[in-house]
């Protein structure tokens, strides 16, 4: 603990006493010293003209007799007296006598006495002067103010010292030790001001009751916020790991999309991973980054105008040698106190997501085997297509197309080699068709074809041959053997009218088993009369 | 106490020959107490006092004090040795006497007493404060 110099409150106020005792001691004395001076003045006044009156006849018969003789013992007499310094008496006739002691003074009012005539109190006949002894009045002022002075000092010391004795004992000491122990005490700590035993009772008591509640609060407040302040430092830690350290690019976007503050992981996410997070700052985020910054733009507009998060999957710009092309992207708006309205937000890489739910789609729709169409995919494209059809576009051709001796290949050679049979018929079936086209396998050796758009009868019977001779081609089912299909394709063409699929399917059928009844390997049309006309093709060679 | 004084009217009178017909009661009354010696024409003053009863009228009358007054005054004077009271002559007659043959006499008579061998000065009244 430091050394501090104290001032004890008691010598402050012992000083204090002091001085003021003997400034007060000083004016009353002063004071006494003026009034006693006047006092005495008067009464040395009052006490020459005693003597005056005294010597008064005896003066003036002196002045009327011109008598020095008895002039003279009238001043003697004068000068006897304490009080009297001079006395001067002077007739009319011309008699002047003066005496005086040979004390130094300064000059001062004497009384003058004019004398009458004893025979005829109207005439003049001279006068007696009395000046008086200045050090006399000095010394009796002076010595009274001298004993009021000291009396009163003694008076008021005493009582300084009793009052100093009280306030130090009651007052100053209890202080002290309160003041003490305060100084002793650091914040948060368990110790308290001890009682007071002998000012319990008083203001003293009660500010050592109140010093120890307000440590108590504080101490409390103290260990809450330690507390408190610890937890927060351990959430701080774990959420600037998590920054620092998570797989997802988190950032901060001001209200043009530019980046305020990014985490060490956004740049791998976007895909921009030779960048660091200082060269990012300032960047066109949407500009930078994605495949469409529109979307993102409109993404910011949305979370610009509500409260929630907002979410979208977003395609990142085509980058060379980058695997990652797809981000989830969530957005918040914030208002930054220092940057107004920002934008939070998390992107994370969702391009194997994308593609497995791609691949599951692809399973979902495709046989597994030949990689076309299966049968539902398939119905839920044509329904689509008849759906969104309107009477006045150009028809569709349906084909319904079974392969001839398949079963055969299959028995004498095994499934793999029909399997392998079936995957080369799927691609020659792909390549007899445009990329629009559907062709889809619906089981077994059965297949399903819809040509799309602007399909005549003509072009459609032109398709199937192609089919057919495509099929009819030989496939090395192993090196030393090689086998060959037919194919007998069923025709139903919704003619620019809408009818039911079930329609489609059934007139495709019946065409198709007519081809089957004639002898297989053809293709047959069902006309708008009802009939079907059967083109066989010729299996070559 | 002093004694009942009969009413008599007190002549102030000088020599014959003296060259002024009259004197105040200040001036007489200075010569008598010894104020001063000489008479206002510069002439030396010679008091005559007398031991009669009309001695204590005459002072009363002249200077307003009783004569123990007049009498402690002079004792005064004459402890000092500077200066002594006027000659003492016993009655009227010595007092005429004394002035009829003194140029420079001056002293006091009762008023019935006056002749015209000496000059009245003055007439003394009854002295009013």
């Amino acid at each position: 603990m430091e050394t501090v110099k104290k001032h004890y409150l008691h010598h402050k106020l012992a000083k204090t006493v002091f001085w003021v005792a003997l400034l007060f001691s000083a004016i009353t004395s002063v004071l006494f010293f003026i009034t006693e001076l006047n006092r005495s003045n008067e009464k040395t006044l009052v006490m020459l003209n005693q003597l005056l009156d005294t010597v008064e006849s005896t003066a003036a018969i002196a002045a009327y007799s011109n008598n020095s003789t008895i002039g003279e013992d009238v001043l003697k007499g004068l000068l006897r007296n304490d009080i009297v310094h001079e006395a001067r008496l002077s007739s009319t006739q011309g008699l002047q006598l003066a005496k005086a002691k040979d004390t130094e003074v300064p000059w001062q009012a004497g009384v003058v006495r004019t004398l009458h005539s004893p025979f005829g109190e109207a005439e003049v006949i001279g006068s007696l002067a009395i000046t008086p002894e200045a050090q006399y009045n000095l010394l009796e002022a002076r010595h009274s103010a001298l004993l009021s002075g000291l009396n009163s000092s003694v008076l008021i010391g005493l009582t300084a010292l009793i009052v100093l004795l009280i306030v130090r004992s009651s007052l100053s000491l209890p202080l002290m030790k309160v003041s003490n122990t305060l100084h002793a005490i650091r914040v948060g700590e368990q110790e308290r001001l001890g009682p007071l035993p002998r000012n319990h009772d008083d203001e003293l008591g009660q500010l050592v009751e109140d010093i120890n509640r307000l440590l108590e609060t504080l101490q409390e407040k103290f260990s809450a916020e330690h507390g408190l302040r610890e937890e927060i430092e351990v959430i701080e830690r774990q959420l600037r790991n998590i920054f620092e350290t998570t797989s997802a690019g988190i950032f901060l976007l001001d209200a043009t999309g530019r980046l305020l503050t990014v985490n060490p992981a956004l740049g791998k996410v976007i895909a921009l991973p030779h960048l660091s997070p200082k060269e990012l700052l300032g960047q066109n985020f949407p500009e930078l980054v994605f495949a469409e910054p529109e979307l993102m733009r409109e993404l910011m507009a949305i979370a610009a105008g509500r409260d929630l998060s907002v979410v979208q999957d977003l395609r990142l710009k085509k980058r060379g040698d980058a695997s990652n092309n797809w981000v989830h992207c969530i957005l918040s708006r914030q208002t930054d106190a220092l940057h107004g309205v920002c934008f939070e937000g998390v992107v994370y890489d969702i391009t194997d997501r994308i593609v497995a739910e791609a691949s599951i789609r692809h399973e979902a729709d495709h046989d597994s085997l030949t990689a076309l169409f299966n049968r539902p995919a398939a119905e839920r494209l044509l329904a689509q297509l008849i759906g969104t059809r309107t009477g006045a576009e150009t028809p569709l051709a349906l084909f319904m197309l079974d392969l001839d001796f398949f079963k055969e290949i299959n028995d004498t050679y095994g499934h793999d080699a029909g399997d392998y049979v079936l995957v080369e018929i799927a691609a020659r079936l792909k390549n007899c068709v445009r990329a629009s086209d559907i062709a889809a396998r619906l089981g077994g050796d059965e297949f399903l074809i819809i040509l799309v758009d602007g399909v005549s009868a003509d072009y459609a019977r032109q398709i199937a041959k192609d089919i057919c001779i495509a099929v009819s081609m030989p496939i090395r089912i192993s090196p030393t053997v090689v086998v060959r299909l037919g194919a007998s394709i069923g025709i139903a063409i919704n003619g620019g009218r809408e009818q039911a699929i079930e329609q489609l399917y059934k007139v495709a059928d019946q065409a198709m088993y007519e081809v089957k009844r004639q002898g297989r390997h053809g293709f047959a049309m069902s006309l708008a009369d009802g009939n079907i006309v059967v083109e066989k093709i010729p299996i070559n060679g | 106490m002093a004694m009942p004084v009969p009413q008599a009217d007190v002549a102030v009178i000088a020599h014959i020959k003296s060259n002024f017909s009259s004197l105040t009661a200040k001036q007489v009354q200075d010569i008598f107490m010894g104020r001063t010696r000489i008479f206002p024409n510069g002439k030396f003053a010679l008091p005559i006092d007398q031991s009669s009863p009309l001695r204590a009228e005459f002072y009363e009358e002249l200077t307003g004090r009783p004569v123990e007054q007049i009498n402690a005054y002079w004792a005064r004077i004459m402890f000092t040795g500077q200066a002594s009271p006027p000659q003492r002559l016993p009655d009227d007659e010595a007092v005429l006497q004394t002035v009829r043959e003194n140029e420079g006499a001056i002293g006091y008579i009762d008023k019935t007493r006056v002749d015209g061998t000496i000059r009245v000065l003055l007439l003394v009244q009854p002295w009013k404060p």
